[in-house]
C-alpha cells in the first residue's frame, strides 16, 4: 500500500477514534476508595427573558446548595452536622448541578427536558414552573424522574404523579395562616382585593378572600385587571372610595409592586396596604417612587432583613458575597430548598431510587425536615390534591419600617387545614 | 374620593400619551403606506435611552428628552435609507422587515437592558389635588409635554414646507415627485419624525410606569386600534381616537371591570370598522381604501 495512503488511513482512525471517545457519555467512571459519585441534578430553569429576575436568583441559590452540600462546610456541615456530600449504603455521593434555560418557553422547555433525561442522564430535576411542566410530563414519568417544581399552577402534583413535589408557598396555606393574623392582631375588620387575571391571580384572590370572609372581614371589593397592565389607578380609585382598612394588592407581578404602590399614594391613599404575592426587594425600591410610599407596607413570600434562623442568615451572606447585596432579598431563601429537602430524602431513604426517595420525602417533616423558610414545614396538600407533596412552610408577614423589610410576624399554617 | 372625576382626568392623561405612540405610526402608514411592527420597540428604545441619559449620567431631564428624541430622529433616518429604502413600494417585504425589526430589537433589549424594571424616577415629584380630582405632579406633566410635542407636530404637518410635501406624498407619491418633491429624502424624514415620536412616548412612559424590555407592546397594540378607530392616515382622527380610547380605558374599568376594558376598546375598533371603515376622520376611500 501507498505509505502515505496508509499514514493518512492511521491518522484517520486514530481521529476518528478520539472524536468518539470525547463524544461518548459513559458513566462516572468506578470511583476509587472513599472517592465521591457524582450524580447529575438537573435544572430546567429561566436564565433570561422577564422570568429571570427569579430564575437566576433561583438558580444561583442552587448552586450555593450543591456547593454546600458537596464540600461540607457552611450549612451543610456546619449548622447540620453532615460530612462533604451524602451517603446510600455507604457509598459517597455529590452533586452536579446541570441547568439549562428554556426561557419560559414550552417548545423550549421540551428540548431541555430531553437533554437532561436523555443526554446527562438525570433522575432528578428540577422545574422551574409549570410551564416547563405540563409538556413535558410523559417524558418525566416514562422515565420515572424524581420532580420538583417551584411554581403555582393546577394539576401541579397529584396521586398520578407520585414522583413530582412542589416546593412553594401556596396561596391557600399562605392566606389560612395571614389573615387570621391580619384580623385578630392588626385589626382590619375591611378589605378591597385588586388582582391579576390569571390562574394564580384568581387562586391568590379565592383564596384570600374566602379566609377573609370565614375570619369576619368584609372584603369590599374584588377587582381583577388584565396581566401585563401597568396603570392600576381605575382599580385603585374604586378601592379607595370604599375606604376600606386595607388593600390586598394579591398577585401583583413583582416588578409592578412598586408602581401598585406608588399609584394608589399618588391617589392620595395613605392607608395600609398589604402584597401578598413574590417581590424582589430591589425592583420594589427603584418603582415606587420614594421610600416614603412604601413605609409601612406589609408583605409576604419573604422574610426580613434580619434573617433571624442560622440557615437563614448563612444564605444570605454566602448569596451576597458571591453576588452583591443589590441582588439579595428575602423572597431567595425558599429557593434553596428543594435540593436541600431531596438530599436530606435521599439519606432517609438511603437509596437514589426515585419512588424511594418520594415515599421517604412526603413522610418528612420538622425537625427531621428543614426549610429555610422556617420550622415547623412540612409536605400537605392531600385534602386540595390527593397527595402530600406540596411544602408547607411558615408565612411570614413583613411590614417595611424605616426603610428596611422586618418580620412581623411568623406564622403557621393550621396543620389540619391542607 | 369621586370617581367620575377621576376617571375622566385618568383617561384623559392616558389618552394624551397615547396620541404620541399613535401619531409616530399613523404618519409611517400615511407617507411610506408601511405598517412598522416594531414601534412598540422603539417606545422601549425612547424609554431606555432617557433612562440612561437621566439616571446614569445625571444629566437634566430636558436634555435627555430632547437627546432622545435627537437619537431616534437619526436612527430613523439612517433605518430609511439602509433598510427601507430597498423595499419601498414592496408592502411584504415591508411588513416582514418591521416584524424582523421587532424580534431582533426586543431580544436584543433583553441582552443589553437586563430583565429588570427600571423607572425614570424624581423627574417632577409631588402630588397634585385639583378639586376631588388626585393625580401626581409626573401625570400632569408629562401629559402637557405630549400636547406639546402633538402641537410641534401638527405645526410641522400644517405650517412647514415638509408638512406638505409629507401630505402631498401620503395622497399621492407619484403625482408629488412630479411636482419635485423627493421621496426619498420625505421617507426618510417620515420615519425619523415617526420614531423621535415614539422614542418621546418612551421618555414620557418610562416616568410614569416602568421600564422593561416588553413595555412597547401594550401600547403599540393600542396604537393599532387608535389609528384605525380615528381613521387610517388622519392625523386629527388619531389624535381624536386616542384621547377616546384612554376615555373609554379608564371608564370601563372603573365602572364595569378592568378585565372586559380592552374587549370594550376592540370592540369599539371592530364597531368602527363595519359601521364607519374610513374611521372618525379618516377619507372616504371605500371598503379596500381606494378611492
Amino acid at each position: 500500500m501507498n505509505r502515505k495512503l496508509l499514514v493518512a488511513l492511521v491518522l484517520t482512525v486514530v481521529l476518528v477514534g478520539g472524536v468518539l471517545a470525547g463524544c461518548a457519555k459513559g458513566g462516572a467512571p468506578e470511583p476509587g476508595e472513599g472517592e465521591a459519585i457524582i450524580i447529575p441534578f438537573g435544572t430546567c430553569s429561566c436564565l433570561s427573558g422577564p422570568y429571570a429576575p427569579w430564575g437566576l436568583s433561583e438558580h444561583w441559590a442552587q448552586e450555593i446548595i450543591v456547593d454546600d452540600i458537596n464540600e461540607g462546610g457552611g450549612c451543610w456541615g456546619d449548622i447540620y452536622g453532615h460530612e462533604p456530600g451524602f451517603r446510600v449504603d455507604g457509598q459517597l455521593y455529590k452533586w452536579n448541578l446541570i441547568a439549562y434555560d428554556y426561557k419560559i418557553d414550552s417548545a423550549e422547555s421540551v428540548k431541555v427536558i430531553n437533554r437532561l433525561v436523555y443526554e446527562d442522564k438525570c433522575k432528578f430535576i428540577h422545574v422551574f414552573v409549570w410551564v416547563a411542566l405540563y409538556p413535558n410530563r410523559d417524558t418525566l414519568e416514562e422515565n420515572k424522574i424524581f420532580v420538583s417544581e417551584q411554581g403555582m399552577g393546577e394539576d401541579i402534583i397529584g396521586p398520578e404523579f407520585p414522583r413530582t413535589f412542589r416546593f412553594l408557598q401556596e396561596p391557600n396555606t399562605n392566606a389560612a395562616a395571614l389573615v387570621p393574623y391580619l384580623h385578630d392582631e392588626l385589626g382590619f375588620n375591611t378589605c378591597c382585593i385588586i388582582g391579576d387575571d390569571t390562574a394564580d391571580g384568581v387562586v391568590y384572590s379565592t383564596e384570600y378572600g374566602n379566609w377573609m370572609r370565614q375570619v369576619g372581614m368584609q372584603v369590599l371589593s374584588e377587582q381583577i385587571y388584565e396581566p401585563g397592565t401597568q396603570d392600576y389607578t381605575p382599580y385603585l380609585t374604586k378601592a379607595i372610595a370604599e375606604n376600606p382598612d386595607l388593600i390586598a394588592g394579591l398577585k401583583v407581578d413583582a416588578p409592578l409592586m412598586g408602581m401598585f404602590v406608588k399609584q394608589a399614594r399618588e391617589l392620595g391613599y395613605e392607608g395600609e396596604i398589604f402584597m401578598g404575592a413574590p417581590f424582589t426587594w430591589k425592583e420594589l425600591v427603584e418603582t415606587c417612587g420614594g421610600m416614603e410610599n412604601i413605609e409601612g407596607l406589609l408583605s409576604t413570600m419573604m422574610i426580613g432583613e434580619e434573617c433571624p434562623l442560622p440557615r437563614q442568615k448563612w444564605l444570605r451572606d454566602e448569596y451576597i458575597a458571591r453576588h452583591g447585596e443589590m441582588e439579595w432579598d428575602g423572597s431567595i431563601v425558599d429557593r434553596a430548598d428543594p435540593i436541600h429537602m431531596i438530599t436530606l430524602a435521599i439519606e432517609k431513604a438511603n437509596s437514589l431510587d426515585p419512588d424511594a426517595v418520594a415515599m421517604a420525602l412526603e413522610s418528612m417533616e420538622s425537625p427531621e425536615l428543614k426549610s429555610f423558610y422556617g420550622d415547623p414545614c412540612w409536605f400537605g396538600g392531600e385534602t386540595v390534591f390527593g397527595i402530600n407533596h406540596d411544602l408547607v412552610t411558615p408565612a411570614h408577614l413583613i411590614r417595611v419600617t424605616n426603610g428596611r423589610p422586618v418580620t412581623v410576624a411568623t406564622l403557621t399554617p393550621p396543620r389540619d387545614y391542607y | 374620593m369621586e370617581l367620575f372625576p377621576q376617571a375622566l382626568a385618568g383617561g384623559l392623561g392616558s389618552g394624551c400619551l397615547y396620541i404620541l405612540v399613535a401619531l409616530g405610526l399613523s404618519i409611517i402608514l400615511g407617507v411610506m403606506k408601511t405598517v412598522n411592527f416594531a414601534h412598540g420597540e422603539f417606545v422601549m428604545l425612547g424609554a431606555y435611552f432617557t433612562f440612561y441619559f437621566y439616571s446614569l449620567t445625571g444629566m437634566n431631564y430636558p436634555v435627555a428628552f430632547v437627546l432622545t428624541l435627537v437619537t431616534l430622529f437619526a436612527l430613523g433616518f439612517g433605518l430609511e435609507k439602509a433598510f427601507f429604502r430597498p423595499v419601498r413600494g414592496n408592502m411584504l417585504a415591508g411588513f416582514i422587515l418591521t416584524l424582523g425589526f421587532s424580534i431582533l430589537l426586543l431580544n436584543l433589549g433583553f441582552i443589553v437592558f437586563g430583565t429588570k424594571s427600571r423607572g425614570i424616577s424624581g423627574v417632577f415629584p409631588g402630588m397634585l389635588e385639583l378639586g376631588s380630582v388626585h393625580t401626581s405632579v409626573e401625570k400632569v406633566a408629562t401629559a402637557a409635554i405630549a400636547l406639546g410635542v402633538m402641537v410641534a407636530l401638527l405645526y410641522i404637518m400644517y405650517r412647514t414646507k415638509l408638512g406638505r410635501s409629507f401630505r402631498a406624498v401620503s395622497q399621492d407619491s407619484e403625482a408629488a415627485q412630479l411636482q419635485g418633491v423627493n421621496i426619498g429624502n420625505i421617507h426618510s424624514f417620515c420615519l425619523a419624525i415617526s420614531l423621535a415620536l415614539a422614542g418621546a412616548a418612551g421618555a414620557l412612559l418610562g416616568i410614569i410606569f416602568n421600564i422593561y424590555p416588553t413595555m412597547g407592546t401594550r401600547p403599540t397594540s393600542l396604537a393599532f386600534v387608535i389609528i384605525v378607530t380615528g381613521g387610517l392616515e388622519s392625523i386629527p382622527g388619531t389624535i381624536l381616537a386616542a384621547l377616546l380610547v384612554g376615555l373609554v380605558e379608564s371608564f370601563v374599568s372603573l365602572y364595569v371591570g378592568g378585565e372586559v376594558s380592552w374587549g370594550a376598546i376592540f370592540l369599539m375598533a371592530f364597531l368602527m370598522i363595519v359601521f364607519r371603515p374610513r374611521g372618525l376622520l379618516g377619507r372616504d376611500r371605500g371598503f379596500l381604501g381606494r378611492e
